[in-house]
């Protein structure tokens, strides 16, 4: 299936797979993350992580993995994206930034203003 | 006691994902609770149970699928029999004469009144249903076929909705979205429209 058939995808579907882009990561890691990546205005919940991230699974966006280190808790499960889910992310970011770009075409307000 | 709820909450899912995600669900729970707050954890929780059985499952669906298409038969049997007996047809002139329907005598219209000529009286209509042969064509019982028919096309309806839904996962289009929807290469491509229960699954 091509990726852009999955766009535009959902905030929570985002920022999953953002998540995901540098390493694999458990459920709690990946709430951790999103935090971060959003400056702490969106935190995702148990719930729609996990509802997200079977739903994903079954697309083949993401998979499970079997590394885990020694002292984790073995009800942690990891995940990471599979090259479906990489093309998926890099075009939900062209298409966001044609969507920048259009905005900044249409909208001269939101160019950053020059020093004086 | 939150916790209990919550732990309730997690074995009201579906069995699959209960089996697959919920100890995990209560570890998180354990973990985020003092930071996040009992509240909006119970909160995701609920969303979470309702999207997975209003969205993620199809069983209801197919209920729902089978019940519209048996009251979908149901009315055209019904709206056959009305054409039949000429009531049909006396409440549509009524609609276009502006007369009360039970003003109009359905053997004053033209296919109503050639029905009744041809109408075998009833000595010999009664002759007839005696003998074997005479089965008199409204006694055929066509009504399962279409029945049958209906709900075959409203099983394979959901299911290829919910079938495309899982494959495409499709999600919102605004205009302003779909216009701007370019790929690299400046070609434009469509995405499907937001149904609600996208909404709901984001």
């Amino acid at each position: 299936m091509k990726a852009h058939a999955f766009l535009p995808l959902s905030r929570a579907t985002l920022y999953i797979l953002l998540a995901l882009a540098g390493e694999d990561r458990h459920g709690y890691g990946i709430m951790q993350e999103v935090a971060r990546h959003s400056g702490g205005q969106y935190k995702l919940g148990p719930g729609t992580l996990y509802d997200n991230l079977q739903k994903l699974a079954e697309q083949g966006v993401v998979a499970e993995t079997s590394v885990r280190s020694a002292n984790d808790d073995p009800r942690r499960r990891y995940y990471r994206l599979t090259g479906l889910g990489r093309s998926v992310l890099a075009a939900e970011i062209a298409r966001l930034e044609a969507v920048v770009r259009e905005a900044r075409r249409h909208l001269p307000m939101a160019r950053p203003e020059r020093a004086i | 006691m939150s916790r209990a709820i919550y732990r309730s909450m997690l074995w009201l899912h579906p069995a699959a994902f209960r089996d697959r995600f919920a100890a995990e669900m209560l570890w998180l729970y354990d973990e985020t609770v003092a930071t996040e707050g009992a509240a909006a954890l119970l909160a995701d929780g609920f969303a979470s149970l309702v999207r997975q059985w209003l969205t993620r499952r199809l069983t209801w669906k197919l209920a729902a699928a089978v019940i519209g298409g048996m009251l979908q038969v149901g009315l055209v049997l019904a709206l056959s029999r009305d054409v039949h007996s000429g009531r049909a047809r006396a409440s549509a002139a009524a609609l276009f004469t502006a007369q009360p329907a039970t003003s109009i005598d359905p053997r004053a219209l033209p296919a109503a009144r050639i029905a009744m000529e041809n109408a075998v009286p009833d000595s010999q209509a009664k002759a007839k249903a005696a003998s074997p042969r005479a089965v008199p064509v409204s006694t055929i019982p066509v009504g399962d076929a279409p029945l049958g028919f209906a709900v075959l096309f409203g099983i394979v309806f959901v299911y290829a909705c919910q079938r495309r839904r899982f494959q495409l996962g499709v999600r919102s289009n605004s205009p302003a979205a779909r216009h701007l929807s370019r790929n690299e290469a400046g070609e434009m491509h469509t995405a499907k429209p937001k149904s609600r229960l996208s909404i709901i699954a984001d």
